[in-house]
C-alpha cells in the first residue's frame, strides 16, 4: 500500500485534504469524446455559469498561491474553465478528457500521471530549491524554485506547482499507459469528499470507454499523522 | 561450522540477487501476467473443474519488496500470501498432473502451465521468494539448534508442547458458532500440497492434475502406494466435511501460514545443500501428521461414518512413518556428528516454528470469522464516531464495478468496511458470502484473509484504517489484551 503524505508545510498553505487516486484497468483510446457528448454539454451548460469560479472552492486556489508569493499567477483549474468558456472542449484521449471534464466541473487544477513506476509514497511539500524536474514533452531537467510546492514518488518529482504548472515527462500519459495516478490537491477550502468527487467523476467518465475501470483512492497522510 | 556455510552460502546468494533485483521483478510481474494467473473473476469464488488456474494478485505484487526476508510474526502477511501462492505454483509445475478426460480445452491451459515461460520463470524467481518467506525463520532456528540439544529430547518436547497447543485449537473448533464451515475452513487448509498431480508414475493416471495422487484410487489404502497411505487422513476428513478433493477449487480460501508450511517441504526438496535440514523437517511433519489425524478424528466424530472414524483412529496410531523418520534422522547425526545434529535440529524447529504460525493464524481467523456479529457491532459504533467528528484516522476509498472480484488477500493493517453505494458479498473466510450494502459496516482485522465481489453496477467502499492502539481498545476483550 502506498500514501499520500503531506507534509507540514504544504498543509500551512492549504493542501489540507488532497486526494490521489491509483487508476487501472483501462486503455487509452482516442477519438472517446463521442461517449462523452452529453457529459461535454452539460459541462458546457454548467461552465455559462458566471458564479462557477467564484465559489470558495475556485477561490481557494488563487490563495494558495498567494501564500507561496504567486500573486498574478491563474491557477489550473481557472485556466482550464477559461479555456473551455473562450474555445471549447478539445478532445485529446479517453483518459485525459474524464479529467478534464471533472476537474472543470469542479472548477480544480488536477494531476494526471502514469503510475507504472509509482510505487512508493507519494510525499507533497514545498520545494527546498535544489530539486529538479523535467517537463513534459522536453528532455531538459529545470530546476523548481525554492518554496513552491511539488508532490514526488522515490525521489522523483511528478509535478511542480508555482508561477507555472509543470508535470515531470518521465510520468506523462502515454497510448500505452497500464496505470494511472489523478491528484487533487485542493485548497485550504476543499474538503477530501470533494476532492475525492473529483476522482469519482473522472472515474464514472472513464467507465464510459473502460466498463470495468477500477479506482483506488490511497490513504492521505497529515502532518500530525506522519 | 554449520552456521558459517550457511552464511557464506546465503551471502553469495543475497550479492548475486541483489544485482538481479530489477530483472527479479520484472520477472515476477511477468510471470503474475501469464493468463493462468490473472486475478479471479466474478464467479470464482471456488476454482472449479481447472486446476492449472490459480488466481494471484498482480498488482500487489508491484508494490512488494520480495528481497526483505520475513521472520515467523510476518508470515501471515500479504507478501507472504503473494509469495507462497507462487511457490506452490512453481513446486506444483515439477509435478505431472494430466487434465481430466472430457475437458479438452484444459489441454491449452495445460501447456501453458508447464509451458516455458512459466517454467523458466518459475525457476528465475523461486530463490528470491524462498528466501523471502523462509530464511529468516530458518536463521531462527540455526540459532536455536547450535545451543546443541539432543535431538531425541528436542522432537520429543516438540511433539508434546505440539500436542498441547492443537488440543487448544481442536477446543475452540469445537466450540464454534458453526462448525461445519469452520470444519470444512480448517481441512482445505491441510491439504494445498498434495492435491495436485504427482511426482511419480501416478501422475501418468488421467486426472492426475484434479486428484494428485487420489486420482488412483483413494478408497483402498492397503493398495496404495505410501504417498497414498500418508495423504488417506486428509482424504477422509475432505470427503467428512464435504469438500471435494480437487486442485485447487479451493485456491483462494489458503492461509498465508497454511501455504508456508506446505511449501517448505518442497523448498527443502531443491537445495541438496538442505538435505540434513529436510530429515528433521520429516520427523516434524510426521509428528505433526499424527496430531492432525487425531484432531480430526476428535473433530469429525459427529459426521463422519464409523468406518472413516475407525480407520481415522487406525491411522492415528500408526508410528511407523514417524519412526522410520527419527531413525533416519538418528543414523544422520550418527554418521555425521554434531554438523548433522545442528542442521537435523534446524529443519525439526524451522518446520514447527512454522506450523506455529499457521495454527496462531487459524486460530486468530477462527475467531473473526466465527465473532463476525460481535466485530460488526463495534465497527458500527466506532464507525458512528468517526462520523461525529470524534476520531480522525486515513482512509482509503475504492470505485469498482459489477463482478469486481477482489482476490483474497490480507491487509498489514486493520481496516474497517464502510460501503457508501452499491452493493458487494464479502467473504472473511471460507463459506457463504456476508452481502453487504451502503451503510453496512464491518471490520477487517490485520492479517485476516478475506475477499469480496461487486454485485451492483458500481460500488464505493471506504476503508478507514484503524490503528493497533484503536483495535485493541476496541475490538480486544481485556482477558485477551497482550
Amino acid at each position: 500500500m502506498i500514501r499520500l503524505v503531506v507534509h507540514e508545510d504544504a498543509y500551512a498553505l492549504g493542501v489540507r485534504n488532497p486526494v490521489a487516486c491509483l487508476v487501472r484497468k483501462f486503455t487509452i483510446v482516442k477519438d472517446a469524446e463521442a461517449a462523452l457528448n452529453h457529459d461535454i454539454e452539460e459541462l458546457q451548460g454548467l461552465l455559462r455559469d458566471p458564479a462557477h469560479l467564484s465559489r470558495p472552492e475556485a477561490t481557494g486556489f488563487s490563495a494558495l498561491f498567494e501564500k507561496m508569493g504567486h500573486e498574478d499567477v491563474m491557477p489550473a483549474g481557472q485556466r482550464l474553465v477559461e479555456s473551455f468558456r473562450e474555445r471549447g472542449f478539445k478532445p485529446i484521449n479517453n483518459l485525459v478528457d474524464a479529467c478534464n471534464i471533472a476537474a472543470a466541473t469542479y472548477a480544480s487544477g488536477i494531476g494526471l500521471h502514469d503510475a507504472e513506476d509509482i510505487l512508493q509514497d507519494i510525499h507533497v511539500r514545498r520545494a527546498l530549491g535544489g530539486e529538479t524536474i523535467t517537463p513534459l514533452f522536453r528532455d531538459r531537467a529545470k530546476k523548481v524554485a525554492q518554496g513552491d510546492l511539488i508532490y514526488e514518488a522515490g525521489g522523483r518529482l511528478l509535478a511542480w506547482l508555482g508561477r507555472r504548472d509543470v508535470d515531470a515527462d518521465g510520468f506523462k500519459i502515454t497510448e500505452n499507459s497500464r496505470y494511472a495516478l489523478i491528484v487533487a490537491l485542493g485548497n485550504a477550502n476543499t474538503t477530501s469528499e470533494y476532492n475525492r468527487h473529483i476522482c469519482q467523476l473522472a472515474l464514472r467518465m472513464l467507465k464510459k470507454s473502460c466498463s470495468g475501470v477500477y479506482g483506488q483512492m490511497i490513504p492521505t497522510i497529515l502532518p500530525a499523522e506522519i | 561450522m554449520t552456521n558459517e556455510l550457511s552464511r557464506s552460502l546465503f551471502a553469495s546468494e543475497d550479492a548475486a540477487l541483489e544485482g538481479d533485483s530489477r530483472q527479479l521483478k520484472e520477472y515476477i510481474n511477468e510471470y503474475s501476467n501469464i493468463p493462468l494467473f490473472e486475478p479471479a473473476h466474478g464467479d470464482e469464488v471456488l476454482i472449479i473443474g481447472n486446476p492449472y488456474r490459480r488466481p494471484l494478485r498482480g498488482n500487489d505484487h508491484r508494490f512488494i519488496d520480495f528481497g526483505v526476508r520475513l521472520p515467523a510474526s510476518e508470515l501471515s502477511s500479504n507478501t507472504s500470501l503473494a509469495a507462497n501462492r507462487m511457490l506452490l505454483n512453481i513446486y506444483d509445475s515439477q509435478k505431472l498432473g494430466l487434465p481430466s478426460p472430457g475437458t479438452g480445452s484444459r489441454w491449452e491451459h495445460f501447456g501453458v502451465f508447464y509451458g516455458r515461460a512459466a517454467r523458466l520463470l518459475g525457476e528465475h524467481i523461486r530463490p528470491l521468494l524462498e528466501g523471502h518467506v523462509f530464511a529468516r525463520v530458518e536463521s531462527e532456528a540455526e540459532a536455536a539448534a547450535a545451543r546443541g540439544l539432543d535431538a531425541d529430547f528436542t522432537i520429543e518436547a516438540v511433539a508434546s508442547q505440539c500436542a498441547a497447543r492443537q488440543q487448544r485449537l481442536t477446543q475452540q473448533l469445537l466450540s464454534s458458532n458453526d462448525l461445519p464451515r469452520q470444519l470444512a475452513f480448517y481441512v482445505l487448509q491441510l491439504a494445498p500440497d498434495v492435491l495436485f498431480g504427482s511426482a511419480s508414475d501416478v501422475g501418468l493416471t488421467p486426472g492426475s492434475a484434479r486428484r494428485g495422487s487420489a486420482a488412483v484410487d483413494g478408497s483402498d489404502p492397503s493398495k496404495g502406494t505410501a504417498v497414498m497411505r500418508s495423504i488417506r487422513h486428509l482424504v477422509l476428513a475432505f470427503e467428512a466435511s464435504g469438500l471435494e478433493w480437487e486442485a485447487h477449487r479451493y485456491w483462494q480460501f489458503y492461509l498465508p501460514t497454511a501455504l508456508s508450511l506446505r511449501n517448505y517441504h518442497a523448498a527443502l526438496r531443491q537445495d541438496h545443500r538442505r538435505a540434513l535440514r529436510l530429515a528433521g523437517a520429516r520427523c516434524f511433519f510426521e509428528v505433526e501428521r499424527r496430531l492432525t489425524t487425531e484432531a480430526l478424528r476428535t473433530l469429525l466424530e459427529n459426521v463422519a461414518d464409523e468406518r472413516a472414524l475407525d480407520e481415522l483412529e487406525r491411522l492415528a496410531e500408526d508410528r511407523g512413518a514417524e519412526m522410520a523418520a527419527q531413525a533416519a534422522a538418528r543414523s544422520l547425526i550418527s554418521a555425521y556428528g554434531r554438523h548433522a545434529s545442528e542442521e537435523v535440529l534446524t529443519g525439526l524447529n524451522a518446520a514447527r516454528a512454522l506450523w506455529e504460525s499457521f495454527v496462531n493464524a487459524f486460530s486468530v481467523q477462527l475467531e473473526w470469522c466465527d465473532g463476525i456479529s460481535r466485530y460488526r457491532d463495534i465497527a458500527r459504533g466506532l464507525h458512528d464516531r468517526m462520523e461525529r467528528g470524534e476520531l480522525s484516522v486515513p482512509v482509503e476509498s475504492f470505485v469498482e464495478q459489477v463482478t469486481e472480484r477482489s482476490t483474497t488477500h490480507v491487509h498489514d493493517d486493520h481496516r474497517m468496511l464502510v460501503i457508501e453505494s452499491g452493493s458487494m458479498d464479502f467473504w472473511p473466510g471460507y463459506g457463504d458470502a456476508l452481502h453487504l450494502e451502503a451503510g453496512d459496516v464491518a471490520i477487517v482485522p490485520k492479517d485476516m484473509l478475506h475477499g469480496s465481489v461487486v454485485t451492483s453496477p458500481e460500488c464505493v467502499y471506504h476503508q478507514p484504517l484503524v490503528s493497533n492502539e484503536m483495535f485493541v481498545e476496541h475490538f480486544v476483550t481485556p482477558v485477551e489484551r497482550p
